[in-house]
């Protein structure tokens, strides 16, 4: 039995567009389950229905198989990390993490000792006695993880909690956040808008656009197979390259511009297509190898990798990571290669198309 | 359990509601009955007459007072937005020396209760021949350290650059403070504008001190003399008048309601 | 200055060296700059001046002096009416009913407008109309309030009464009767004042960030636990603004003595501003009358000051 189950949960507001629709998992218990997507498609209002602190226009949230629409936030037995924390000005750092305690009405000696322990965990142990504003923001996320982590919930909500610190901060929480989870065994829903995050914390996660959800997968899966070309897009970073073309007996035509012949792949049964190609799978041609000519329009480099953006046709512009420095100068024209199979094919309104690419050898660990 | 909790709030909504617009209910329906009915301690009136309302312009001149007040608390708040603002501007974005200095002894000012100040101010009015003048009623309250305080705490939350780009450009202080300075303070000169008045209109004890006549003098006052003179005999007249005497500020009231909830929020955080 | 010109045996002056141009020109431009700063100031200054600072150090001069019916100072007294103040007493009378209208007026206003202000903070259909009417108060001026309040109060005719006598009680002459005068012209202030401080503390609530109400409903916090965790915490700083402000006021109150009881029965109601106003304005006596007005001022002072020391410590700024 699932620990949280979504049944075509729907949020609107006054009539209007709902803000979510048809919203449809199940999140196993001890599971980092994300939830990601651009600024306002919803997954925010997710994460607060499922907390409790709005109710739902319809549909069902079942908490342990139990139906829990009607029931109050802390009947829940929930914790919530917000973005901009929640700490409470006027208390201490340990009274913060205690005052969760004391609503719930645990003997004090208990309140004291899961406090030091939290504080032991996060390394707030020297800043007990201070206020918040007295605290950096990576000390006061690490408060409002602790006020998480006292609760000892079994689940615990995350909504953005890391987008107020800076870049480096940030990667350093990423890894210690997973760190604690799994030590703890918390199942935790976190929201964020950066598919990097997702990608690098969840077991699966789910994508978001306008309120609905496309694809739930692990980060390989949502990779690797796509659901639709927006999921395509937003996963990846530089994002898939995509362009429309026309399906001709054996080649694909890129805009009108670019054919590409396709020996070793079978071509979708239809007239029109969305071609994807992801970044790393374009590749410098070897000199022999069969290859397609293009002039590069722009070069990056990363020092591990460059990505060269190049024309592919008429205001069409793809571009391809290569491993290490390469030496490429604006407006030159190089040989691409790539492997047929790594094509992905949408149909004219963004769906996957046909039997999804095969599979790479998925090296998983999943505690 | 939802409902529940929605009723009683609105019932306790509803009651309190009740008690506090009560009296300005009383005074409208007394206001609407004749002497004999209000004598009779009636509640409602049987059938309403406006005869109040003529006999209380009749008896007293309640349209002057209103125009004297309105006029005076006009002409204060619009002198003390110009005041104000001039100074808020020179505190923010001029640099001379002594700036804060000065700037400090404006929220002396403020600290000084007006107590203090009175007896000396009536006789240096009396001294200018203001008394019984328009000029007596309105210059002294020009200067308003609070307002040149809650002007301040605005002008600093204009970005700096817009300052400094307008400089640039050649833009004279002058010109920037009225074109840019000014247009984009609308909420805190609007919060000032509505509490001006509302202060000035409210002025009692200077009007009392300083005017004579029913020429100058403010409805506060009016309202003071028609009491006196109908006393225990036409209180409909005098609650007529009250009713009259508190359309204007009810309305600046509900017209600046969300101006000066704005700006209140933004002023109120010291 | 720099070398006069005159000095030159050249047909054309060179330029002054750089260093004295660049001070002088500094010199210029710090003078230029000061007169343009001076000129933004220069009317709240002067009136600040005329109207204030002036006024002040003139009421310290008329109170150690004897004054003649045109306010002339005639003979110089010292402390003679501060001593003389503090052995009238009517000085202390008026001093207690001061403290007891301010104790009356104060804690009742800012806790009704803070019940108020919770009730409004909801959002709820149609909450608007209900906070405009909280907020209506504010638009009734002292001599409107009055002579509503009057009227109410009237011991024959008025609602108060009325009622009084439709529940079996007694009906009281509210402001004739010198045990109840204060509480009444008490009741009138309060309900005049409760619009401002309504809208204020209103303004408060809302500033407070959601996410922490939010917080303590996840953790399971009851509303009133809620209430003193949360709520009065972060809106102390507003509370205690709308104390200080509120108390500064109730010591300063005149409008409705004036209306309502002209400082009796038998000085009931003489608070202080009322006794200054009697002194300087019906007896003419505008050395004495300045002495008390310093005495308030001082009181004021101290007031504000205590008000800083003790209750401000409880706030919390963010």
């Amino acid at each position: 039995m699932a620990f949280l189950e979504l049944v075509e949960v729907t949020k609107s507001y006054g009539g209007k567009k709902s803000a979510v629709e048809n919203v449809n998992v199940a999140i196993e218990s001890g599971e980092f389950f994300v939830l990601v997507g651009p600024s306002g498609c919803g997954k925010s209002t997710i994460l607060r229905l499922i907390a409790g602190l709005e109710p739902l226009t319809s549909g069902y949230v079942l908490i342990d198989g139990q139906v829990a629409n009607d029931w109050p936030p802390h009947a829940r037995r929930l914790s919530m990390v917000f973005q901009n924390y929640a700490l409470y000005p006027h208390l201490t750092v340990e009274q913060n993490m205690r005052i969760v305690l004391q609503a719930q009405k645990v003997p004090k000696e208990e309140q004291v000792k899961r406090c030091m322990e939290a504080a032991e965990l996060l390394g707030l142990t020297d800043v007990l006695h201070r206020k918040p504003r007295e605290l950096s923001g990576g000390q006061r996320q690490r408060v409002a993880l602790g006020r998480a982590i006292v609760a000892q919930t079994p689940l615990c909500l995350m909504d953005e909690p890391l987008s107020n610190l800076d870049a480096k901060l940030r990667a350093k929480m990423r890894s210690e956040l997973r760190r604690l989870q799994r030590q703890l065994g918390m199942t935790v829903i976190y929201v964020t808008h950066d598919q990097t995050e997702a990608m690098t914390m969840a077991d699966r996660m789910m994508i978001l656009h306008d309120g609905r959800p496309q694809q739930i997968g692990s980060p390989l899966d949502v990779y690797n197979s796509p659901d639709n070309t927006f999921v395509a897009s937003f996963i990846g970073t530089p994002p898939m390259n995509l362009a429309e073309a026309h399906v001709l007996n054996h080649s694909l035509l890129l805009q009108n511009e670019r054919p590409i012949r396709l020996r070793r792949r079978s071509l979708p049964k239809a007239e029109r297509v969305i071609v994807g190609l992801r970044p790393e799978h374009i590749e410098p041609a070897e000199s022999g190898e069969e290859s397609m000519a293009v002039k590069v329009s722009h070069v990056e480099w990363l020092g591990n990798e460059t990505l060269v953006t190049f024309e592919l046709a008429k205001n069409l512009y793809w571009t391809a990571r290569w491993n290490g420095q390469w030496r490429i100068r604006l407006g030159e024209v190089v040989p691409l290669t790539f492997d047929e199979q790594d094509f992905l094919f949408f149909d004219a309104s963004g769906k996957r198309i046909g039997a999804p690419s095969i599979k790479r050898e998925e090296v998983w660990v999943h505690q | 359990m939802k409902i529940a909790r929605a009723t009683a709030h609105y019932v306790l909504l509803c009651l309190c509601s009740v008690v506090i617009l009560f009296p300005v209910a009383y005074a409208l329906l007394m206001s609407l009955m004749d002497g004999a009915a209000i004598l009779s301690g009636r509640l409602w009136p049987e059938k309403g007459t406006l005869v109040n309302y003529e006999a209380a312009f009749q008896q007293a001149p309640l349209g002057r007072y209103l125009w004297n007040s309105f006029f005076v608390a006009f002409m204060i708040t619009v002198g003390r937005l110009i005041v104000s603002s001039l100074a808020a501007f020179a505190f923010v974005f001029l640099r001379f020396p002594g700036r804060d200095r000065w700037f400090y002894v404006c929220i002396a000012t403020m600290l000084v209760p007006w107590e203090a100040t009175v007896i000396p101010n009536f006789l240096t009015i009396q001294a200018l021949g203001w008394t019984n003048h328009y000029a007596g009623l309105i210059v002294p309250f020009w200067a308003m350290a609070f307002g040149i305080f809650l002007l301040r705490q605005q002008f600093k939350q204009i970005p700096h650059e817009l300052y400094e780009a307008a400089q640039l450009s050649g833009m004279g202080n002058f010109r920037f403070f009225c074109r840019v300075v000014l247009p984009l303070s609308k909420t805190s000169l609007v919060t000032l504008a509505v509490y001006s008045f509302l202060d000035a209109w409210n002025m009692y004890l200077w009007p009392l001190l300083v005017t004579n006549d029913d020429r100058v003098r403010t409805v506060q006052i009016g309202l003071k003399q028609l009491q006196t003179q109908e006393i225990a005999s036409s209180w409909g007249v005098v609650m007529a008048a009250a009713v009259i005497a508190m359309l204007p500020t009810l309305l600046l009231l509900f017209a600046g309601q969300k101006q000066l909830r704005k700006g209140l929020m933004q002023g109120a955080i010291q | 200055m720099g070398s006069p010109m005159n000095e030159r045996v050249s047909t054309v002056p060179s330029p002054a060296p750089w260093s004295v141009r660049t001070k002088r020109e500094a010199r210029q431009a710090a003078i230029k700059s000061w007169l343009e700063g001076m000129v933004y100031l220069c009317p709240s200054l002067l009136l600040f001046g005329v109207f204030l600072f002036y006024p002040l150090g003139r009421t310290m001069y008329l109170s150690v002096f004897h004054t003649d019916y045109q306010g002339h100072p005639t003979e110089f007294v010292g402390l003679a009416h501060f001593v003389a103040l503090l052995q009238d007493a009517s000085f202390w009378h008026s001093l207690k009913a001061t403290v007891l209208f301010a104790a009356l007026t104060v804690p009742t206003t800012v806790a009704v407008s803070f019940g108020l202000a919770l009730l409004a903070h909801e959002t709820r259909k149609g909450i608007g109309i209900f906070r405009t009417i909280f907020a209506s108060t504010m638009g009734m001026s002292v001599g409107v309030a009055s002579v509503i309040w009057m009227f109410m109060y009237n011991p024959a005719i008025g609602i108060i009464n009325r009622l009084v006598s439709a529940i079996g009680g007694t009906p009281v002459s509210w402001l004739l009767d010198q045990d109840t005068a204060l509480y009444a012209v008490a009741a009138a202030t309060i309900w005049m004042n409760i619009g401002l401080t309504f809208l204020l503390l209103l303004a408060g609530l809302q500033n407070i960030d959601p996410s922490l109400y939010e917080s303590a409903r996840i953790a399971g916090m009851s509303y009133w636990r809620q209430l003193w965790t949360v709520t009065v915490p972060l809106l102390s700083p507003t509370l205690f603004f709308v104390t200080t402000v509120s108390l500064i006021q109730a010591l300063q109150t005149f409008g409705q003595i004036d209306f309502l009881t002209k400082g009796g029965p038998v000085e009931a109601t003489n608070v202080f501003v009322y006794a200054i106003y009697r002194e300087a304005f019906v007896n003419y006596q505008f050395g004495s009358a300045s002495a008390q007005a310093l005495v308030l001022f001082l009181i004021i002072a101290i007031v504000t000051f205590l008000q800083f020391r003790f209750a401000e410590r409880k706030v919390h700024y963010q």
